[in-house]
């Protein structure tokens, strides 16, 4: 029945367009119109309308079917292909999935470490309103310094005063105290002091005692439950005792949970802060710093501009600064793990990893685009055949998309495999404790997931289109020579060398400086020093102990000092001499020694002399300064002038040579040194080098004659400095090392697969050379020519750019190692050695083929 | 052989008595003089696509003529691998029918 195409409905013909199966569209649509066409005539166009739509409804499960049978079949052939594919070129595979895997795995884990420096200090139901408080001093000659150190009065002023704060409280943490409880004692706890609200606002989970009352006894503590265990086994230890110190016996009155690692206040106990006046607890008033900390909890939605201002006001009246000008700002906890006040902190190292991470994933990808475009010549035949039969441009798209996102898919799966054995060596560099866990989440599996398929696509995507443009006449016919001349992939090659050799000097550069911060001249002998923490009662027999140590033959001398010279930040402003200008705020440095403090050190005595005891005076009216400190006094002799510190007059009887007392992040400052034998818990011991492991046993038995029943460890003085001072560098240094070993080992595999792809093509090439007269060294040298040429040229893009990373990193040393152009050309030819020696392999290899084989291989 | 479903065979069977007139709707047709079952278009396709898939069908366009109103059809033939299908039915029918006899029930 002819039927005008006008009085079809339209919407029905059009769902009927998209829901009919492609290859049989033309007949099926010709029934559907021919039935619409007779029912029209017979029964009327309503009912027609309403059998059409009806048919249709019917029509669709049994259409949907067939389409996505075709599906089906269309995709397990891509299947197949993919899994014959990884067959076929088994050393191509491996390489893309080793490469793209490792890459992979560095990156999760990198997500791991970021997702748990980013959670810290979240499980306080106050987080958004606590806030430390610190102070930047700012002084007339035009330099400032930041203080996260605050002052004994100032909770007690801003709770009072200041209308947007609640609450404040004091904190600090001591280390190194002897705690005993009966037979038990231990000296490695960290004891927490805080003011008797501080579980008020911090949020720790109490098991035993009330978090209220805890702290308000003078002589009480609180434990965690590890520390409980430790101490009181499984007795209950509330109101038992333990002894602080050999001197005060505290209460035990309460156990809370174990401090959650991602908590930026740890501590084994807290006890209130008062404690640390005793016996007689008066609160010293004065507005001196101190190494305490100040946290206040805010009122909700306060702005933090405004209270700062009000502090500062507030402290203004009550603290009469003379010397310089000091201004008070809010850190936000939840920022205090990630960013430090003074700028910079562990969000630097973590956005330079996570750039890392994404680099050597970036390398993983490059190769998997480059080895697939590499392996498009093989794979034309296959697409110019399915193109003959029918596959349009977006079904090749698809096909290629489908078989990256399946290795990809393969690759995750071993990068989770991988990175669940690596995950405990990480946790040891790092100290921490990441857990696979996390990603069982659903919100995280899906973000690895994504970022699994993300990578396939974007590894494939290039392959994908550039394959599926082919044109199937051209390519049945033998015309198209795939490829073999992109310079896409020549560019990606510079690209990864590129990374690589920024990544090798970076790595050095970093590995000299820590040589250099471990090794350089500091202004005095730090090799053979013994250091050693003091307890209260060893501090009064100072005298004693050290007699009885120096019988020893291999001890030469020992001293005391308050502070130890790996970072002596405190100030004094209160400094006095002839002929300072009336309206010059300076500060110094300064330490409390005792006897023998320069020679023990051997640090140079240039002019006048050491402490001494045939001096008695010593003790109350001496200085020493350093050169720095004589610089900006402007003396010409400044032994025998008069100084006052602390408002103390005395007169200088020596001048030291400059040395480092602080990391070597900063410059040499005016330092002056004051004679206190009767103080510093600090101890030094110079021993000689012959038999070092008896003399530090001798040290030890000393020590514990006159403190039974505890053991003090002594350190060396470099490992002061590793363990506590450069433990940034140290992990950067561990961790860029394993990076950069991880960024060569992907490079390579890239450039291997290369290789071993072009040597392939040229195998013909190769054979016919060999018949004409080449040697064995004119292939390798033809072969390794190409690779030669990327990698210098990837040297000289890297260079300026790793120049400005090095330079980057140096900068916030102000004592630096050279670094001179001979790290960079060393690096380049380390890179260009492991490629050619990568390359050589296979350019070997094709040299040694009898030529007879190879021109017969078709 | 494959199992058929009891669509497929009705389609089989359809296809056979059609001989030369086979496609989508008479087949449509003449399965529901038979049952009395009304099947739509698309419930009609998928079996018979796959039929043709595997080889028990083949398929001719004709040209249009006036009568199909300027459409061109698709029929459908059996082929020898469709015919032997259907042998093989039949057997198989008539031997799982073999001696059958209801029993008389008195009631």
């Amino acid at each position: 029945m002819r039927i005008d195409q006008k009085e079809l409905p339209r919407l029905a013909f059009w769902l009927l367009r998209r829901v009919l199966p492609r290859q049989d569209f033309i007949y099926l649509n010709g029934n559907f119109e021919d039935i619409y066409g007779n029912l029209m005539q017979t029964e009327g166009r309503f009912k027609a309308g309403i059998w059409i739509w009806k048919e249709i409804l019917r029509s669709l499960p049994g259409f949907l079917y067939a389409a996505l049978y075709w599906r089906m079949t269309m995709f397990r052939n891509y299947f197949i292909m993919t899994l014959r594919n990884i067959r076929k070129h088994t050393l191509h595979s491996v390489i893309n999935i080793a490469g793209l895997s490792l890459g992979m795995t560095v990156c999760i884990l990198i997500f791991l470490w970021v997702q748990n420096e980013f959670g810290y200090d979240r499980f306080h139901v106050n987080r958004d309103n606590l806030a430390q408080v610190y102070s930047e001093m700012q002084y007339s000659s035009g330099s400032s310094r930041i203080n996260t150190g605050s002052y004994f009065p100032l909770a007690k002023v801003l709770k009072s005063e200041c209308p947007e704060i609640v609450d404040a409280v004091r904190y600090e943490f001591v280390t190194g105290l002897l705690l005993r409880h009966g037979e038990k004692q231990f000296m490695n706890d960290i004891v927490g002091l805080a003011d008797p609200t501080f579980f008020d606002i911090f949020s720790f989970t109490f098991i035993k005692g009330s978090p209220e009352t805890a702290l308000e006894e003078n002589y009480s503590v609180v434990l965690t439950e590890k520390m409980a265990k430790k101490y009181f086994g499984n007795e209950d230890p509330i109101g038992k005792t333990l002894n602080l110190d050999n001197e005060l016996d505290i209460l035990v009155t309460g156990v809370i949970e174990d401090v959650p690692s991602q908590s930026s206040l740890q501590f084994d106990c807290i006890a209130p802060y008062l404690l640390r006046f005793a016996p007689d607890f008066k609160e010293p008033e004065h507005w001196g710093g101190n190494p305490l900390e100040t946290y206040v909890l805010l009122n909700e939605n306060i702005d933090h501009g405004e209270v700062e201002k009000k502090i500062t006001s507030i402290v203004e009246k009550h603290a009469q600064w003379e010397t310089a000008k000091v201004t008070f700002h809010l850190h936000p906890l939840l920022k205090k793990h990630m960013y430090s006040p003074q700028g910079g902190g562990l969000i630097q190292s973590l956005a330079i990893f996570s750039a890392v991470a994404l680099f050597v994933l970036f390398i993983a990808c490059i190769n998997f685009m480059n080895l697939s475009t590499a392996k498009a010549a093989t794979r034309a035949k296959e697409v110019g055949l399915r193109k003959v039969v029918g596959a349009r441009k977006a079904d090749l798209v698809r096909q290629f998309i489908g078989e990256s996102l399946m290795l990809s898919l393969i690759t995750l799966a071993i990068a989770i495999a991988l990175l669940a054995s690596f995950l405990p060596v990480f946790n040891e560099l790092l100290g921490k404790q990441l857990s696979l866990r996390l990603l069982f989440r659903p919100v995280v599996a899906l973000g690895f997931l994504g970022i699994a398929l993300f990578t396939g696509a974007v590894a494939g995507i290039y392959p994908a289109l550039y394959l599926s443009t082919f044109q199937p006449g051209r390519i049945l016919r033998g015309l198209i020579r795939t490829g073999v001349k992109s310079s896409l992939r020549k560019i990606l090659v510079v690209v990864q060398f590129s990374l690589s050799i920024i990544m090798i000097i970076s790595t050095v550069v970093v590995f000299r400086q820590m040589r250099y911060v471990m090794s350089t001249d500091l202004g005095f002998d730090r090799e053979n020093l013994v250091v050693l923490q003091m307890s209260q009662s060893t501090q009064r027999q100072f005298e004693p102990l050290r007699n009885d140590l120096l019988n020893h033959p291999q001890v030469v001398s020992m001293t005391r000092s308050l502070q130890g010279p790996w970072h002596i930040g405190s100030t004094v402003s209160a400094v006095d001499w002839d002929g300072k200008l009336p309206d010059e705020s300076v500060s110094m440095h300064w330490d409390y020694v005792g006897y023998d403090y320069f020679e023990t050190f051997d640090m140079e005595i240039i002019d006048g002399r050491a402490f001494s005891q045939e001096y008695p005076t010593d003790q109350k009216e001496a200085y020493i300064m350093n050169e720095e400190a004589v610089k900006l006094m402007d003396m010409d002799s400044p032994v025998g002038m008069r100084l006052s510190v602390f408002r103390n007059e005395g007169k200088i009887i020596g001048v030291v040579k400059n040395f480092n007392f602080q990391p070597l992040y900063h410059p040499i400052k005016p330092f002056v040194f004051m004679l206190r034998p009767e103080s510093g818990s600090l101890a030094f011991v110079r021993i000689r080098s012959e038999n070092i492991s008896g003399t530090l046993e001798h040290i030890r038995n000393t020590f514990t004659k006159f403190e039974p029943d505890s053991v003090r460890d002594p350190m060396f003085f470099n490992d002061v400095l590793t363990r506590y001072i450069y433990t940034s560098e140290q992990q950067t240094e561990k961790i860029s090392g394993y990076f950069t070993i991880l960024a060569i080992l992907i490079s390579c595999l890239g450039l291997f697969g290369l290789a071993a792809f072009i040597a392939e093509r040229r195998t013909k090439e190769i054979g016919i050379r060999k018949v004409v007269g080449a040697s064995m060294n004119d292939v390798v040298f033809m072969l390794s020519k190409d690779f030669t040429k990327w990698v210098l040229l990837s040297n000289v893009i890297a260079w300026p750019v790793a120049y400005f990373v090095a330079q980057k990193f140096l900068e916030k040393y102000a004592f630096r190692t050279n670094i001179g152009p001979e790290i960079y050309v060393l690096s380049g030819l380390a890179a260009l050695s492991i490629a050619l020696l990568t390359v050589s392999y296979q350019a070997l290899k094709a040299a040694r083929a009898n030529p007879a084989d190879s021109l017969r291989y078709e | 052989m494959k199992a058929f479903t009891k669509k497929e065979e009705q389609i089989l069977l359809a296809i056979y008595h059609l001989g030369s007139e086979a496609y989508l709707i008479s087949i449509r047709e003449k399965i529901k003089k038979y049952t009395g079952k009304y099947y739509s278009v698309g419930t009609i396709y998928a079996p018979l696509n796959r039929l043709h898939v595997y080889g028990y069908l083949t398929a001719s366009v004709e040209k249009p003529d006036a009568s199909s109103g300027g459409k061109p059809i698709k029929y459908y033939r059996l082929t020898k691998k469709g015919y032997a299908a259907l042998e093989a039915l039949k057997k198989l029918n008539e031997l799982m029918w073999e001696g059958f006899k209801a029993p008389v029930f008195e009631d």
